[in-house]
């Protein structure tokens, strides 16, 4: 099985020294779900778990190995996190090599090749509609065959359409198969085709119409900032749209007022919303890999995929980019050809 | 308290003969429910499992104006807008979140103290309870000190049965919300008072997910410095939506946004999971990484609410295990306090 | 989004206009001392190469109540710093589509590229911008209410 797998694989790593910890998944509580962790030892290796419940995107833990700061006299760690990743999950780990905040050798990854992953919240509840025991969910095993997601427990198996229960992002999914591993686990898993059937309802909409749904959205949101958190694209130690209240007096100089300008403020009304969510969707322009783990994380459930998916195709239409597919530095932004479109320009 | 029974047709007649209040009711939002104003009563869920976002802020609002400002030629004008605020009814709120707001009371209006923007809108607000028939999940209020058919902070209560609500008024705020519709209320019968206690037996058999708070708060204080508190919060991104998202975490920040011409000073909800909210002029962060912020959040609800105001911190909604992005669990963090192996010198 | 026809009569729109110093600034410079004609909605900012023109800068403008905004800067192939304005182009291009898709209309947002021989071209752009943005009217979207 392939949890066993990459248990070994892990905890081999952790028990020769090879990496300095391994970021995986393991069964969260409520048995459905599975939980993202650092296992630092072999034992707790031995705990992960890989089946269609592994959601996480790795990926966005890597950072804080950078934004830690060592204590008084430590000398730090050169050797490779190691990190487990899907297809998708992937190419958020070669951008970050990509942009040179990681280099190649200072991460292990072992890659799965993937069917899909389960959509948790929409399991549980069909799970709750048909009445099955809550109890079995201890025992619980998801796996995913031809077009059904199979839930074994207690030796009994309940079967679910894939198309109910899996993300909307793995229908829609172009790399199910790793782009840069060291070590695979899984056959190659055929791709979806390339097309963009999620934001068809979207285009035919007229500019208002777009208009009063987004500000309809936006105005919903907390502002908890989970969507940017948990991006694996987010990096910086200073986000320019979260920035505290700075005081200006009147001896505040311009030089002092630029480096504390405000793009956007705390108080979550609509429009700062707008301005927010218009600022991370052009940060995130052709970096994007569209793991889709803002959307999931948004909880008030707002359609940020319908963003980067947007994104994603204007930048391959225009520009033919796509980030995070190798590990070669490509940056849509910083990079420029002479021939490139001029749509637009007065 | 006096007890009354409506129709399920005539719920949405009783909804628009309020008047003269801002009725939050929930609504939907998505797959999720959300508590807004009442535009129209058939907007109203009352089938509502749990809202995402808590009630809490009808009183105590997420981006709150506390004064405008204008600078004149001669003088200055500020609008302190407490005088503005309206009357509010929450209708339909759970049992766990209308608790909560107790808790948010002992913070806001206990001691010498009284903030009071919230005084204004917590003495203008009437709370409709509605009593649980399906647990969620992740609830665990029973093992808290709430549960899903207690009527403690309510005004008025109702409880859905087969063919109608059971309505009971508990207070004079309940009567005079009410002193309108009592036309659409019927005499209720034993039955009815029956079927509601089978009903609370039947729901409180339903819950999965139990706490065992004995004791936890001392066995806490004594591993404050394990690493288990590091494991736990291993998966956690920071985002804060466990706290903000809490019907009973109130903490907030303060923005002044303007020009020196004016503009407004506003009370904006923060939370103790950002870097920024223990970050000191000097950039020295006493909390410096996830283990020390995710650690205060369980301290908090569990340890320093109870010593403080003998009342815990958490009143079991299962928010934050339901919309917490990575899984982070906290009935099974409470409960792993137990099995931790080492203890502080 | 609110058009406010009743208005748009006499409604004078406020453009900010982004333009590099070398060739738009310079460009505009020009239109003045040729004593050509154009309207005085523009309010210019001077920067030094149109590239330094985050996106943010023009969603602060909207959110300060710009109706319109313009950015400008030398034609490709000219740029004072050799390849600036290359970059301004794909960014700007992207984040027009953005603004598109959240249902802002793409009239509330120009770029252009001016030579500093172009007086005339200079005027033609504005006239442009102004004709698009008074026929949309005021701009109440982005605005955030209470004024920074
Ligand atoms: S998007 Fe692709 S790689 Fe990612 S989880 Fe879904 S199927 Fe797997
Ligand atoms: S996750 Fe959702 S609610 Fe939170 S900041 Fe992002 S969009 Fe807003
Ligand atoms: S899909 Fe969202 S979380 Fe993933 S890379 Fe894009 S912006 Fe970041
Ligand atoms: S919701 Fe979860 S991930 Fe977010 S701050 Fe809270 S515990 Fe951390
Ligand atoms: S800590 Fe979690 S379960 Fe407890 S009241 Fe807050 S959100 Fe609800």
């Amino acid at each position: 099985m392939s949890n066993d797998q990459l248990r070994k694989i892990a905890s081999t790593l952790l028990a020769e020294g090879k990496v300095k910890y391994f970021l995986g998944n393991v069964r969260g509580a409520d048995g459905f779900s599975s939980k993202p962790t650092t296992a630092r030892t072999p034992e707790e290796a031995n705990e992960f778990v890989w089946d269609p419940s592994c959601v996480n995107n790795m990926a966005s833990y890597l950072h804080e190995d950078k934004k830690r700061i060592l204590k008084r006299g430590e000398e730090p760690d050169t050797r490779p996190i190691g990190i487990f990743v899907k297809g998708c999950d992937s190419r958020s780990v070669a951008l970050n090599i990509q942009e040179h905040i990681f280099e190649r050798e200072q991460i292990y990854i072992v890659g799965a090749t993937c069917e899909g992953v389960v959509d948790v919240p929409k399991l549980k509840k069909a799970w709750m509609k048909r009445g099955l025991p809550v109890a079995a969910t201890n025992t619980l095993q998801l796996s995913i065959v031809g077009n059904e997601v199979i839930a074994s427990f207690d030796g009994k198996q309940e079967k679910f359409a894939k198309d109910d229960v899996i993300m909307q992002r793995c229908k829609v999914c172009r790399y199910p198969n790793p782009v840069i591993h060291d070590e695979l686990i899984g056959e190659q898993v055929e791709p979806k085709p390339d097309a963009y059937p999620d934001l068809e309802e979207m285009e035919a909409m007229s500019p208002a119409e777009r208009w009063a749904f987004w500000t309809d959205q936006f105005s919903n949101c907390v502002r908890c900032l989970a969507c940017r958190n948990v991006c694996p694209a987010c990096y910086c130690r200073e986000c320019s749209v979260q920035r505290s209240n700075p005081a200006f007096g009147p001896r505040t100089t311009p030089t002092e007022k630029m480096a504390k300008a405000q793009f956007s403020n705390k108080t979550p009304t609509k429009e700062d919303n707008f301005n927010f969510h218009m600022s991370r969707m052009y940060h995130m322009t052709g970096r994007c890999t569209n793991c889709g783990e803002c959307n999931r994380v948004c909880p008030v459930g707002i359609p940020l995929r319908l963003l980067t998916r947007k994104m994603d195709k204007d930048v391959r239409e225009t520009y033919d980019h796509e980030s995070g597919l190798d590990t070669e530095p490509k940056n849509l932004l910083a990079e420029y050809r002479d021939d490139d479109p001029e749509g637009g320009f007065l | 308290m006096t007890t009354y029974k409506i129709s399920k047709d005539k719920m949405n007649e009783l909804l628009s003969s309020i008047k003269g209040y801002d009725v939050y009711v929930p609504t939907e939002l998505g797959d999720k429910f959300q508590f807004k104003v009442m535009k129209d009563a058939g907007d109203a869920k009352l089938g509502y499992s749990q809202s995402a976002k808590p009630p809490k802020d009808v009183i105590f609002p997420q981006n709150e104006v506390l004064m405008n400002y204008k600078i004149q030629p001669n003088g200055f004008d500020v609008d302190q807008v407490i005088d503005s605020i309206g009357k509010f009814v929450i209708f339909g709120i759970r049992n766990c979140d209308s608790r909560a707001l107790k808790y948010l009371d002992t913070q806001m209006l206990n001691g010498k103290y009284v903030d009071p923007y919230y005084a204004k809108r917590r003495e203008n607000t009437t709370v409709v309870g509605l009593a649980c028939n399906t647990p969620l999940y992740n609830c665990f209020c029973k093992s808290v000190g709430a549960g899903p058919h207690h009527k403690e902070g309510h005004d008025v209560h109702l409880t859905e049965l087969d063919d109608g609500y059971l309505v009971e008024i508990i207070t004079d705020k309940g009567k005079e919300l009410l002193a309108n519709s009592m036309s659409l209320l019927a005499g209720s019968s034993d039955a009815d008072a029956s079927k509601q206690a089978e009903l609370k037996q039947a729901c409180e058999a339903k819950f999965v997910r139990k706490l065992d708070i004995k004791g936890n708060d001392k066995r806490m204080l004594d591993i404050f410095e394990s690493d288990y508190w590091r494991d736990v919060s291993d998966g956690c991104i920071g985002c804060g939506i466990c706290t903000l998202l809490c019907p009973t975490c109130f903490c907030f920040d303060i923005q002044d946004i303007g020009s020196r011409k004016e503009g407004q000073r506003v009370r904006v909800w923060d939370s103790c999971q950002y870097p920024e909210y223990t970050m000191h002029a000097s950039s020295h962060n006493p909390r410096p990484g996830k283990k020390e912020r995710q650690r205060q959040r369980f301290f908090h609800k569990y340890v320093y609410s109870y010593k403080n105001n003998q009342m815990l911190g958490c009143v079991g909604c299962g928010r934050c295990i339901n919309q917490c992005p990575t899984q982070i669990d906290i009935i099974d963090v409470i409960e792993g306090v137990k099995n931790v192996k080492e203890v502080d010198q | 989004m609110t058009d406010n026809n009743e208005n748009n009569e006499n409604f004078e729109p406020k453009i900010i206009a982004f333009l590099c110093t070398w060739c738009s600034y310079a460009g505009a410079d020009l239109a003045g001392s040729a004593r050509i004609q154009y309207p005085t909605n523009v309010k210019i900012i001077k920067v030094m190469c149109s590239s330094r023109i985050n996106p943010l800068f023009v969603l602060r403008a909207f959110r300060k109540g710009a109706d319109g905004v313009l950015v400008s800067g030398c034609h490709p192939g000219d740029c004072h710093y050799l390849t600036g304005n290359y970059f301004t182009r794909r960014r700007l291009i992207l984040f027009k589509k953005q603004l598109e898709w959240v249902g802002i209309d793409p009239r509330r947002f120009h770029m252009s590229w001016v030579s500093a021989s172009e007086g005339q071209g200079w005027a033609d752009v504005v006239n442009k911008v102004i004709d698009d943005v008074k026929e949309l009217g005021p701009q109440d979207e982005m605005k955030r209410k209470v004024v920074e």
